[in-house]
């Protein structure tokens, strides 16, 4: 029993706080307790999920193994990060930062079901507490009333495929009376050649589609992201590829695998279409948000291009991606949270012009983090698009490959044109003074990479090591 | 030994973090930049001392790094005679540019930082022994000549500057998908020198050395797209940057010369006609806007342009042989060019000062005649220094492989010549002296006798190319 409550613990200690959060805000609606508690919630959820990495709580239900304990660790990483950032802007800003709090931690706790899952009905009621956090935040977010609109917009769509996903789980039970993944695997084995089981996959990864915004669903994504508020636009954009790709390579590898032909061809399409409008909608626009959130869609997709070939070596090369990705995001996230001009902080491209003349430091690391993103040597996001190339050769994606190509040099042109805006544009413009912890996160990020770098054999071992627990 | 090549090869980056650290609108920046250059040059003479000059054409060093070893992937820098040749006349050429920055460039941190970070991506790749830390170095040096270009060598446009990226950019992912090939087939990295040996079938090898022979080229000014590099150059009033800019068709050019004849297939055989016929043309086509244009630094642009597609055309011959000939001539040309831009670029200085472009100075200024006169009878070709004689070995090869060639790039180099020689005849005095240009300061002796020095290095190598080799 008690070692039920303390495997248990993360969840526990999770809705623990989010009541104690709403019962001080009750009590004292002054009060900023709330990042504290988060933060203890954070570290303490993390805590018990690396101590007890492979224990759980409801073996029949929950999965504790090295893949769980990759993506647990990385979500409560970001989640750490973006909550010390976040808490700065709010004071900045002198607004409450409950409802952020509130979000990140069912956010939190939804990703951490849904990464350690091994029971659909599990899963999709977690994928709707994850869209019930993300409705909290995208309402949280409400600079204008556009992404009033765009949180509508969501939540229906969101409703529509979770509908659809309870269909799913309802006419898979009626079939086969268990909807844990090994069950449904078998279910999936004898009934492969059946329309109607590929139409429900098919369904099913469509929904986590809309969910995460892949294309053609990213329209809610990019939109909202150009209209929230910068916290909860770092939060979002870190937060769904670890959730999507955690959800959807434990998926694949355990439940889909007799279709990966067929999904294969899905995911393909997905991909293609996301890497292609990532690229081009980044070049297309003004404002800074959305054009970093469709640089996030066009790295999902080439994330997604590895997840399609249903190996645990593709996998691998995923997660060495992910990972790589999310660090040089929190460099360059960490430089937005760094550039502010009369207590404003950075929104549109214009913003930032002539900001290196001000702000030589923060600009030339996030020009090194761009450049990282698009994969140029010697940062580190060379060896995730050399990985990356290298998967998809050794599968033949020749096409993909094309697409790929592509869709770099359009990618180039838009961070292009963000280094132009910094360096060569000039303005007026003054920024204000930057907090030393930003400087700190920047000096220690780039840190990191430069470690990761000379230590990249024992990382890619480890990576792949993990991601071959993948299995139930 | 091999604890030297690292040492030459992180000193720039060393420089680089040192600079970051010094304190702004101070000489600090630079003096650290000098410093760095002149123990790397230090250190490149030790080196060859150390390659014993009796075997020094076939002598090289090796080291390397264990990056990704169970993968297959180690990074491997090599040292031989001819990378050290040419980063001698690199470094050589960018201490000229450093000599001639204005005293309020001089105090710019951030020049000092991106040329420094520049010179590195230049070590890294003059020695890179392997196709990865190749492409690494090929790849990472575009964005601090990108920064220089915007920050302080082109002035208003962005639309130059931003397709002189991208065409530099659509080079770079050539290389890349052909060293993914390539280490996709040999199962991992590769030195440069078995490259050849990679089994790979005919269309596919085909393609993978297209792939690379477009990369180099795309970094040589070739016509048609020779507009990308000119449009950029010929505005360029920073003499560092100006330099720095000049040095990117090296690097094409470098990357035939460690790839070309031994190291590459002979499927690719039939690429060579198509870039003979190219770099024909080119050298034509540059060579007439030369004579057509007025602006020293157009003229000096076509200079380049012809003398690079020469050690191209050279290059591509079916011969091992001429590679320490094209070193010596690269050793001798990088240098001639970079004192030609700054002297050039230092009197355009003096002479808008007195509100007059050019006038007949040459009566006005005899140490600047003297010193001006004396780079471009080397720059043209003339038995003053082992350019001579290394440019006869060169295009005596080129005229035995193909006679119409030989004609065709003769012709080029002497109407460059004539371009030349036709500046200093613009500069002559002309009539009775003039008030206003007496206003003009020549060069100091100080400068002169700097000059001066770099003239004797240059006409010592008359008889010995390596006569600084003790």
């Amino acid at each position: 029993m008690l070692e039920n409550i303390i495997y248990g613990m993360p969840f526990v200690l999770s809705a623990i706080c989010v009541l104690l959060i709403v019962l001080f805000q009750m009590l004292d609606k002054s009060t900023k307790s709330y990042w504290k508690i988060s933060t203890f919630c954070l570290l303490g959820c993390f805590f018990f999920d690396v101590v007890f990495y492979n224990k759980s709580v409801f073996e029949q239900y929950l999965r504790a193994d090295y893949y769980t304990l990759f993506f647990k660790g990385i979500l409560y990483i970001t989640s750490l990060f973006s909550l010390f950032l976040a808490r700065r802007w709010y004071a900045t800003m002198a607004t409450s930062g409950i409802m952020f709090c509130v979000g990140l931690l069912l956010i939190q706790m939804s990703a951490g079901i849904i990464v350690s899952s091994v029971n659909l009905a599990l899963t999709f009621g977690a994928i709707g507490a994850f869209v019930f956090g993300n409705y909290i935040m995208l309402r949280h977010s409400e600079v204008k009333k556009a992404t009033n609109f765009i949180s509508s917009i969501y939540v229906l769509g969101a409703l529509f495929f979770l509908a659809a996903l309870l269909c799913s789980a309802i006419v898979l039970y009626a079939d086969k009376a268990s909807l844990n993944y090994e069950d449904l695997r078998e279910y999936f084995l004898t009934n492969r050649l059946a329309f109607g089981s590929l139409s429900l996959v098919v369904i099913i990864i469509l929904s986590i589609g809309y969910v995460f915004g892949f294309s053609p669903f990213h329209f809610w994504f990019t939109e909202a992201m150009g209209q929230m508020i910068l916290p909860v636009f770092a939060y979002f954009i870190l937060i769904f590829p670890i959730a999507a790709f955690a959800l959807l390579g434990s998926l694949n590898l355990n439940v889909f695998i007799f279709y990966h032909q067929q999904l294969g061809i899905v995911y393909q399409i997905m991909a293609a279409v996301s890497m292609m409008v990532g690229a081009v909608g980044a070049c297309s626009g003004k404002n800074l948000h959305k054009i970093m959130a469709y640089s996030a869609l066009f790295n999902m997709g080439l994330m997604l291009s590895m997840v399609q070939n249903f190996s645990t070596a593709s996998m691998g090369n995923m997660a060495i991606y992910l990972v790589i990705y999310l660090l040089t995001m929190y460099g360059i996230l960490s430089a937005m949270f760094g550039l502010k001009s009369n207590g404003e902080y950075v929104f549109m491209l214009s913003d930032l012009s002539g900001a290196a003349s001000k702000k030589s430091y923060i600009c030339a690391m996030l020009t090194a983090y761009l450049f990282s993103l698009i994969g140029f040597p010697p940062f580190l996001g060379f060896f995730a698009t050399f990985n990356t190339m290298k998967d998809l050769l050794n599968n033949h994606h020749l096409y993909l490959i094309l697409i790929l190509l592509s869709a770099w040099i359009v990618l180039m042109c838009a961070y292009l044109q963000i280094i132009r805006t910094l360096y060569f544009a000039k303005s007026n413009i003054t920024y204000d003074r930057t907090e030393r912890g930003i400087y700190g996160f920047l000096l220690i990020n780039a840190l990191s990479m430069v470690a990761l770098w000379f230590f990249l054999e024992i990382f890619v071992v480890n990576i792949r090591f993990m991601m071959e627990a993948v299995f139930v | 030994m091999s604890g030297i090549i690292l040492l030459m090869f992180l000193l720039p980056l060393i420089g680089c973090l040192f600079a970051m650290t010094s304190p702004k609108n101070t000489f600090n920046a630079f003096n650290v930049a000098l410093l760095t250059l002149v123990s790397n040059i230090a250190l490149i003479l030790f080196l060859f001392d150390y390659l014993n000059v009796l075997t020094l054409q076939t002598a090289q060093i090796a080291q390397t790094y264990e990056w990704l070893a169970n993968f297959n992937l180690n990074l491997t820098f090599r040292v031989n005679a001819t990378s050290l040749i040419i980063l001698l006349g690199i470094y050589i050429a960018l201490i000229i540019g450093l000599k001639g920055l204005s005293s309020d460039m001089r105090q710019n941190k951030s020049l000092i930082l991106t040329s420094l970070y520049f010179i590195w991506t230049m070590n890294g790749f003059c020695i890179a022994g392997d196709i990865v830390t190749f492409y690494i170095f090929f790849s990472a040096m575009l964005l601090p000549l990108f920064m220089m270009l915007g920050l302080f060598g082109y002035a208003k446009k962005s639309l130059p500057l931003f397709r002189f990226f991208m065409y530099n950019f659509l080079g770079i992912i050539c290389l890349f998908v052909a060293m993914v090939l390539l280490c996709r087939h040999y199962n991992g990295n590769i030195l440069l020198k078995n490259i050849a040996f990679v089994d790979m079938d005919k269309p596919l090898g085909i393609i993978v050395w297209m792939l690379v022979c477009l990369a180099f080229i795309s970094r040589i000014p070739v016509w048609p797209f020779h507009y990308w590099i000119s449009s950029v150059v010929s505005k360029i009033k920073n003499p560092l940057v100006y330099i720095t800019v000049n040095l990117l068709p090296l690097t094409g050019l470098y990357g035939f010369v460690r790839f070309w004849p031994l190291s590459v297939p002979e499927s690719v055989e039939l690429l060579v006609p198509i870039i003979e016929v190219f770099s024909i043309v080119t050298m034509i086509f540059i060579a007439l806007i030369g004579l057509v244009n007025k602006e020293f630094l157009f003229k000096l642009f076509s200079y380049n342009t012809i003398y690079y597609l020469l050690f191209l055309l050279a290059v591509i011959l079916p011969t091992d042989t001429l590679k320490m000939n094209i070193a010596y001539s690269l050793f001798i040309f990088m240098i001639v060019n970079a004192s030609l831009v700054v002297l050039e670029l230092q009197m355009e200085e003096k002479c808008s000062q007195i509100g007059n472009y050019h006038p007949a100075i040459f009566a006005y200024t005899p140490r600047f005649t003297l010193v001006l006169s004396f780079f471009v009878l080397i720059a043209v070709g003339l038995p003053v220094s082992s350019f001579f004689w290394s440019n006869f070995v060169l295009i005596s090869a080129i005229f035995k492989q193909s006679f119409t060639v030989g004609v065709f790039v003769m012709i080029a180099i002497s109407m460059v010549a004539v371009v030349l020689i036709n500046t200093l005849y613009d500069l002559r005095r002309r009539g009775t002296l003039n008030d206003t240009y007496m206003k003009i300061t020549d060069i100091s002796n100080k400068e002169t006798l700097f000059w001066l020095s770099v003239v004797c290095i240059l006409m010592l190598s008359f008889f010995n190319p390596l006569w600084f080799v003790l």
